[in-house]
């Protein structure tokens, strides 16, 4: 009899893993297989402003992500200084895609497990209220996507230096207008995910996230950990190592030859005394506790900063109107920028080397789901013995993949910014 | 009326074409009611064996052998075949690594000689191994032109590409030409149906619909070195998107 159990392609994830399952030593393997894409090889030989056009490609859920941690990464290699309002447009256009992934990720990739239907779709024909008030809240992240960063899916006017437009007053407006009337929304995301029915699993493990003076869903220079270190991103290869298994075509992110993880949970544990007043209320009145150990709460976390960053953004558009202004001019020179950015989910690392013709020479991208990796295999280990004994009948093997994919999921995995970075199979 | 069946598949890439379907919103509740969505894996929809449908809709270069065979197999069951996105048309920005020392780029990306174990020799867009009957291109597809699309497959209509250049949208829009800015823009050879998006926002055409039919390649070389671009540049442009394509321009270079 075959003592494998192979979960062939995990849908409702962004790109291409599997998981293996030995029955016996109760061993899992997360398997990555989405194709090779050789990102930090493509971007050699690059001159510095066409580094953003690239390297948005890594992943369509988070493009932002990687344009503004690849353009702050250049600025800080070529000593470009940008202006405030620059800061607080980036700010926008981060926190627009963070409610558009995490409600993507809540409502599409995750609630149908929790309410057991195999597709949002299918959800829809029951739930449609929910459904359709998560569009709109999509459609909210997404609008201040296309309005700040010219389009929803990789996008343009993100710069070194700046943006390329500026929003009229018009669409200020416009962006402020719908927060306010999604906050609603947003309330009742909180209180649908606080209450849907999470399995148990308690493993402790290291949280680690940017540090700053606000609840980090941003650039910072710090960073922080859950075992009380604290150091500058500069020095990121001195906590973080990347190792290469051989059944996966992803590196997996380690610390000390252990698992760790980013993300909102991870934020969630470490910073959520700097949530706004709504997001902290909620939190304080919830029946979760934190800091919480269950990496199914990733996904009520995710509610929780959608609630924190409409308050956010609505506190930008509140106190700030944009002026046309055009990006800050850059002189090519040579120099190296390490960045990070908090995104989605979890810390992004951007390192490059530049020639004194701006042409890049080197580079390393340290994607969230990289680091959440080796964790998440942790997780299905543990799963595995819950589930597994010397006789598994078909209904145990099917509840422990169920959970295993539910477990999955909760982590929101990016699999196409893992696998940028593809790894040789040893076979 | 029968409603269409529809696969969407996706191979290599960023699955950004799949998220612009996804990104239609309340719009996408009426497509799931107008046709029959077989497979969709990033909403969950999956059937094995492959299903047989009238229309797949393929995003994603081709990098590993293994997906040759599906491709083969989609091909076979689907009456009508579409590459959706610039990784499908044209190899999309993997593709860049056909121009490069493949160690060279391995190396850069792992520390190692060895591409995978099952990369194809060659990063390349669907058509190089099946027949293509329409190309949905762009980087990433234009959310509004799939809807035209489903919608003309609905009626039973015929799918024409745009046989004009990027340029003409600039001119219609009363855009000022970026090459008379002294910004580096392929429009001039690009296949439209973008609305100028780039252009209006600022910044050069980067050509990720890829090449327009006649287009005059050798005045858009000449256009770009008496702005005084240098060689290395205009090759460095030609190969972001469609670089398996531009490969033509380079020869007037």
């Amino acid at each position: 009899m075959n003592n494998t159990v192979y979960v062939d392609s995990i849908t409702r994830v962004e790109g291409h893993g599997s998981i293996e399952i030995d029955l016996k030593s109760k061993d899992v393997k997360l398997e990555i297989t989405e194709g090779a894409r050789f990102f930090e090889g493509i971007l050699k030989g690059r001159k510095y402003d066409e580094v953003q056009s690239i390297v948005t490609r890594i992943c369509a859920i988070c493009s932002s992500s990687h344009a503004l941690t690849s353009v702050r990464t250049l600025e800080n290699a070529l000593d470009v200084e940008t202006t405030e309002q620059t800061d607080l447009l980036r700010k926008l256009l981060l926190y627009g895609e963070i409610i558009q992934s995490h409600a993507l990720h809540l409502y599409f990739l995750s609630l149908p497990d929790f309410l057991g239907y195999e597709h949002a779709i299918a959800m829809a024909k029951d739930h449609l209220r929910e459904v359709k008030e998560a569009l709109r809240i999509k459609r909210l992240g997404n609008m201040i996507r296309e309005i700040i960063g010219g389009r929803t899916v990789h996008q343009i006017t993100t710069v070194v230096g700046g943006f390329t437009k500026i929003p009229s007053e018009r669409e200020q407006e416009k962006i402020l207008k719908e927060l306010r009337e999604n906050v609603k929304i947003a309330e009742n995301t909180v209180e649908i995910f606080e209450n849907v029915d999470y399995p148990g699993l308690e493993e402790k493990t290291e949280y680690i996230s940017l540090k700053s003076e606000e609840y980090p869903l941003y650039y910072s220079e710090k960073i922080h950990s859950s075992l009380g270190w604290q150091i500058d991103v500069s020095k990121y290869k001195e906590y973080i190592t990347e190792e290469i298994r051989p059944y996966s075509n992803a590196k997996f992110g380690v610390r000390d030859g252990r698992g760790y993880m980013v993300g909102a949970l991870a934020r969630l544990n470490l910073n959520r005394k700097q949530l706004n007043d709504k997001a902290k209320s909620s939190l304080s009145n919830s029946r979760l506790k934190f800091p919480n150990h269950n990496p199914y709460i990733n996904n009520y976390a995710q509610a929780i900063e959608i609630l924190h960053l409409m308050e956010e953004c609505i506190h930008i558009l509140e106190n700030n109107r944009f002026k046309p202004e055009k990006p800050v001019e850059v002189k090519p020179k040579a120099g190296e920028g390490i960045a990070a950015h908090e995104v989605p989910r979890g810390t992004l690392y951007h390192h490059y080397k530049l020639n004194s013709k701006g042409i890049i020479e080197y580079v390393n991208v340290i994607t969230p789901t990289a680091q959440n990796l080796l964790n998440m295999e942790n997780n299905l280990r543990k799963i595995a013995c819950k589930y597994l004994s010397e006789n598994n009948n078909e209904e145990t093997k099917n509840k422990m993949v169920f959970d295993m994919e539910k477990c999955i999921r909760a982590y929101d995995p990016c699999i196409s910014c893992a696998t940028h970075f593809l790894k040789v199979k040893y076979i | 009326m029968k409603k269409p069946k529809i696969a969407i598949y996706g191979f290599t890439g960023c699955s950004g074409c799949q998220l612009e379907i996804l990104d239609l919103e309340e719009a996408l509740l009426d497509i799931f009611n107008m046709v029959e969505i077989v497979n969709f894996e990033m909403v969950g929809i999956k059937k094995k064996p492959l299903p047989r449908v009238d229309v797949s809709f393929v995003e994603g270069s081709i990098s590993k052998e293994e997906d040759i065979k599906k491709l083969r197999e989609i091909r076979e069951k689907s009456r009508i075949v579409i590459a959706m996105g610039a990784c499908a048309c044209f190899g999309g920005v993997q593709g860049i690594r056909n121009f490069m020392d493949s160690k060279e780029a391995a190396r850069a990306a792992y520390g190692i000689d060895d591409c995978p174990r099952g990369s194809t020799e060659k990063i390349s867009g669907i058509d190089e191994y099946v027949k293509v009957d329409y190309y949905l291109p762009g980087c990433p597809i234009d959310r509004k032109e799939f809807l035209q699309l489903v919608k003309k497959i609905v009626l039973g209509r015929g799918l024409k590409p745009q046989t004009y250049p990027l340029c003409v949208d600039c001119k219609r829009k009363g855009i000022v030409c970026l090459l008379d800015r002294g910004i580096l823009c392929l429009g001039p050879i690009v296949r439209a149906g973008c609305d100028a998006l780039c252009p209006s926002l600022n910044r050069g055409c980067e050509g990720c619909r890829g090449m327009v039919v006649d287009a005059n390649l050798m005045e858009q070389i000449e256009i770009m070195k008496k702005m005084k671009f240098s060689r290395e540049d205009i090759i460095r442009k030609l190969r972001i998107f469609a670089a398996n394509q531009f490969k033509e321009v380079e020869k007037y270079l």
